[in-house]
């Protein structure tokens, strides 16, 4: 009971550590959702490991949620990159000059881009880490291709619409590429991340049921087994090389 | 699996510069230089032959990049090969999504080796393990 009730003291230490530190602003709710949740832990979970495995969980949380976070990030930054070209293509074939196409976007409210178009159109695009500067947001590596394309097709004086409509020919060859094979893996991608769910679920319902202690060698012996499985798993899903 | 085919890039890249008003000789040897690795490699040799005149080494490569550097010999000679070029691109993008899909089709059956022979007995031992264990000491 003392070694439950100490372990809960100290992951709720670990999880006030990790998750505002992360944050700039403390939010007095975030710190009531943790003493709930490590008063949830206490009554309802006095098994040690149980709280211990509850504790790290919460401790990954932040990250799990900052990985997810800056893939949506880019999946959005990628979606935009490709809009503004074809909105740059529709205004050059209307009879808009691209620069005061490019001007007049900068004036739009439509903030992620408008402070990238403007770095365009000056010509100050030097590197990822400058973009990322100037606008504030890290700007993806697909984004920066397609501001660096536009900018290039920019820099020429004549031929900009036969230009542009062949840089979004390319950007669109790989895109379509990319999406085949992610279409194509999508289903062992699904088969492996159900696995491990329902693994991580067997783990939690035999730390419950208390079958099963930390330092069990079945425990070990099974982590190990899975964890190495999986990894073969993703080796297998990024094994394909272009036969040229 | 997330980038163009080196050879498609190459075609792509080629037709990029060709639409600018680069010869193709200016264009291979811009991308020969930013690329690396054993495609670069093989780049290099097609260049060196290109310039000694010597017959393509087309061994171990599939037809359709033959193709591309069939064409690329010619542009190197001064012929105009910009639709060519298109036509090609077309092609090997066709036999990009097909070996993609090759790729799909087998990867199920490659998959089975890690499930069966090191997920499936985790789950086993996970599950069996603690209920053995009870039954051993109650022997």
């Amino acid at each position: 009971m003392y070694s439950a009730f100490l372990l809960m003291i100290f992951g709720l230490l670990l999880v006030i550590r990790t998750v505002f530190l992360r944050q700039q602003n403390v939010s007095i709710s975030n710190f009531a959702l943790i003493i709930l949740i490590s008063t949830i832990e206490f009554l309802f979970f006095q098994s040690v490991a149980m709280i211990l495995v509850l504790n790290v969980a919460l401790c990954a949380l932040p990250f799990f949620f900052e990985v997810i976070n800056e893939l949506q990030n880019k999946k959005t930054q990628t979606r935009q990159s490709t809009e503004l070209l074809d909105y740059l293509v529709l205004q050059v074939k209307a009879g808009h000059s691209l620069r005061s196409t490019i001007l007049g976007l900068s004036n739009l409210s439509q903030s992620p881009l408008r402070r990238s178009a403007c770095l365009i159109l000056q010509g100050n695009l030097k590197s990822a880490d400058h973009v990322t500067a100037e606008s504030g947001v890290p700007i993806s590596k697909e984004c920066l291709n397609v501001l660096f394309g536009i900018q290039q097709v920019l820099k020429s004086e004549h031929q900009q619409l036969a230009r542009l409509l062949s840089f979004r020919r390319v950007l669109h060859l790989t895109q379509s590429v990319r999406q085949k094979s992610r279409r194509k893996t999508s289903q062992a991608r699904a088969q492996s991340l159900l696995l491990a769910i329902i693994y991580c679920a067997l783990i939690l319902f035999q730390f419950h049921t208390g079958g099963l202690s930390c330092v069990s060698g079945y425990f070990v012996f099974s982590l190990t087994s899975f964890l190495l499985g999986y990894w073969w798993l993703w080796r297998l899903e990024r094994s394909f090389r272009w036969k040229i | 699996m997330e980038d163009l085919a080196p050879n498609l890039r190459l075609a792509v890249e080629v037709r990029l510069h060709v639409e600018r008003g680069n010869s193709v000789r200016q264009a291979i040897r811009e991308i020969v230089a930013r690329e690396d690795g054993d495609w670069a490699h093989r780049l290099r040799q097609l260049i060196i032959g290109f310039e000694i005149r010597k017959e393509l080494e087309v061994n171990g490569l599939r037809p359709e990049t033959v193709a591309l550097f069939q064409l690329l010999q010619r542009g190197w000679n001064g012929e105009a090969v910009l639709d060519s070029l298109l036509a090609i691109e077309e092609e090997i993008y066709r036999q990009n999504e097909y070996q993609i899909e090759e790729f799909a089709a087998i990867l199920p059956v490659r998959m089975l080796a890690p499930l069966l022979l090191l997920q499936f007995p985790a789950f086993l031992i996970l599950i069996l393990g603690p209920l053995l264990s009870r039954f051993m000491s109650n022997l």
